[in-house]
């Protein structure tokens, strides 16, 4: 116990000889220097990669996620997103600066291809997974049932109203930072995020109602 | 109605900072109608939040990026080092081609038992390049080359026979690192502080190219260690027996799988240090395993699941067929390749005997299933351990992952 104590007294004293330990802020430091991230990005060198996937992967998945309601194609189109980094970077069309901002917009073509090509199939979600009920069963539906509505609800929403909820609500951006991902004015977000509430209230209803 | 618009994303702030519903729409009476249903579907859009995905799936997903990245790798290089021999041999290669048009072949044949330092050697090497300069078709090209590989490891044998010092150079896979030295294509190579080393840290199982000098003592002193591509031809070297002995420097405990739980933590991956700290030649790896269906078999590596595994080193338990199941375990180099030191073919079609399997080639969820069971008797540990490793076709952890 002594010794124990005696061990942090130490690293507390000469807190400042240890700085260099705390990798994580060493590490966002580096990928914060931008145009040297995508230099060695270029050079696709596997720390670099390796670095930025840590970084920005969960929250890209997060967002595929919220607009996809299927593991594994969030999983598979996540992916993606980075192998697309890599081929982007090597032809030079990579992104400039924000490399964030690439990634989500790049995530979020991905998931419109993605529903574009299910819309052309006819898809029997919902008929399949809505049967008949009477309004007091609706009254019990448990919390997962309420979110499978709201599930189905949302993917009857335009892509642009999707790409806005999903950033507002899924990964809490603020109204800045959803203007500046849709590259538009802070207005024309509440004129859409306001749009896109009142269609996904509605289809909650007439999904409810089905 | 612009009006409306700013006052909902004030509510909208209100409710995020905790404020009640009720409470909020209170102070609009006005539009309180018309922003209770927005309102309503906001908090409704929320409840679809999904958490950060599983350890599992980071895991996964970050070493397919790495593999691929290290693809993109070879494919930048390996063309240009193999299509494009330095100026100086192509100039020697050329006249060699003439020469070979105007005095037969026999100069070509007296250089063919031509040994480093023999002043005829460098006509082998450059007719080596003409041969495959002169060479089309893919395989027979790789074959050559693989040739001319094993023709290195053969001059060296030559050299340390009659003890006579050169320069070599010749491709292996790292198979042991100790303080000895390290055993590159069965050779002994002495690694010191002069030896001009890759900037990542090489492991055992790499592919790698050595310069040195032979020495009458049998060894390779080495000037130059670089890093070889994925694909590059390597000579056939008979695996040694007994790969349990492989031997890493450092620390011992790493290497007992069987004893998982009392496995150091500071072993578990940080990718976060990656970035900052020197690359070590030798770096201590963590075991892992992981199950899935045997996409292809090369003489050195494998791809299980589409992760490309190095088998040169690994025991092999059962046949292994294209199709089948396997489970490997090693451990993970920088760029994404596993390096087994141990598989098992599970399930390989008519010819098992195994225990659990269920002679479903397609490697199923519930193939998945079965292996589930196993595996949770023994991963009771950190989320970061070795549970869970092979449920590529398997959604029903992330479920679980994701319920709550």
């Amino acid at each position: 116990m002594l010794s124990l104590s005696g061990e942090c007294t130490y690293m507390h004293v000469t807190g400042t000889l240890w700085q260099p330990i705390y990798t994580w802020g060493v590490n966002f430091m580096s990928l914060d220097n931008e145009s040297r991230v995508m230099a060695d990005l270029r050079k696709l060198d596997a720390q670099t990669i390796g670095a930025i996937y840590d970084k920005y992967f969960p929250e890209v998945y997060r967002y595929v996620r919220y607009r996809i309601n299927d593991d594994s194609v969030a999983e598979d189109i996540s992916s993606d997103v980075f192998v697309r980094l890599l081929e982007a970077v090597k032809k030079r069309q990579g992104p400039q600066s924000n490399l964030k901002g690439w990634l989500i917009a790049t995530a979020s073509n991905t998931v419109n291809d993605q529903l574009r090509r299910q819309y052309r199939r006819p898809t029997e979600a919902l008929s399949e997974s809505m049967p008949d009920r009477d309004s007091s069963v609706i009254a019990e539906v448990d919390s997962r049932e309420q979110t499978r509505i709201v599930q189905l609800a949302y993917a009857q929403l335009t892509l642009e109203q999707q790409h806005v909820l999903a950033l507002r609500f899924g990964l809490g951006y603020s109204l800045e930072e959803t203007a500046d991902y849709l590259n538009k004015k802070a207005n024309a977000i509440k004129a859409l995020q306001f749009r896109a509430l009142a269609a996904l209230q509605r289809q909650i209803g007439e999904v409810d109602h089905e | 109605m612009n009006n409306l618009h700013d006052i909902l994303e004030v509510c909208l702030q209100d409710v995020e900072n905790g404020v009640d519903l009720e409470t909020v729409l209170a102070r609009y009476p006005e539009q309180a109608v018309e922003l209770r249903p927005i309102l309503q579907a906001s908090i409704n859009a929320k409840k679809m939040v999904v958490p950060a995905p599983s350890s599992d799936v980071v895991r996964r997903n970050r070493a397919k990026l790495l593999q691929h990245a290290a693809q993109m790798r070879a494919a930048q290089s390996a063309p240009a080092n193999r299509w494009f021999p330095s100026f100086q041999r192509l100039a020697v290669a050329l006249g060699l081609i003439l020469l070979f048009f105007m005095s037969g072949t026999s100069l070509v044949r007296a250089s063919s038992s031509a040994l480093p330092g023999d002043s005829l050697y460098s006509v082998k090497r450059s007719w080596e390049d003409v041969a495959l300069f002169l060479t089309f078709d893919a395989e027979a090209r790789e074959a050559l080359e693989i040739e001319f590989e094993n023709e290195r490891l053969t001059e060296i044998a030559d050299l340390f026979a009659s003890g006579r010092p050169a320069k070599v150079d010749f491709s292996g896979i790292v198979t042991r690192q100790n303080e000895d030295g390290w055993r590159i294509a069965n050779i002994l190579v002495i690694v010191s502080e002069q030896t001009d080393l890759p900037g990542q840290s090489v492991d055992i199982g790499a592919a790698v190219r050595v310069t040195g000098m032979t020495n009458g003592n049998g060894v390779v002193y080495a000037e130059q260690i670089e890093l070889l591509p994925v694909g590059s031809p390597l000579p056939e070297v008979e695996v040694e027996e007994a790969p349990d002995e492989i031997e890493v420097e450092e620390p011992q405990a790493t290497f007992q799988p069987d004893n998982e739980d009392t496995a150091p933590a500071s072993v578990t991956e940080t990718p976060e240090i990656g970035i900052t700290t020197t690359p070590s030649p030798v770096s201590t790896p963590k075991i892992e395993s992981f199950e899935g269906i045997l996409n292809s078999i090369g003489k050195d590596v494998w791809t299980i699941n589409a992760i490309y595994v190095n088998i040169t080193n690994a025991e092999i338990k059962g046949i292994p067929v294209i199709g089948a199941r396997a489970k490997a375990e090693g451990y993970y180099l920088p760029d994404g390749i596993f390096v087994a030191i141990k598989i098992e073919i599970i399930n390989s079609g008519s010819s098992n005997d195994n225990l659990n399997s269920n002679n479903n080639d397609d490697g199923n969820a519930n193939t998945d299933d079965h292996s589930n069971d196993n595996n949770n008797t023994n991963s009771n540990d950190n989320d970061d351990g070795n549970s869970n490793n092979n449920n590529d076709d398997n959604n029903n952890n992330d479920d679980n992952n994701n319920g709550g």
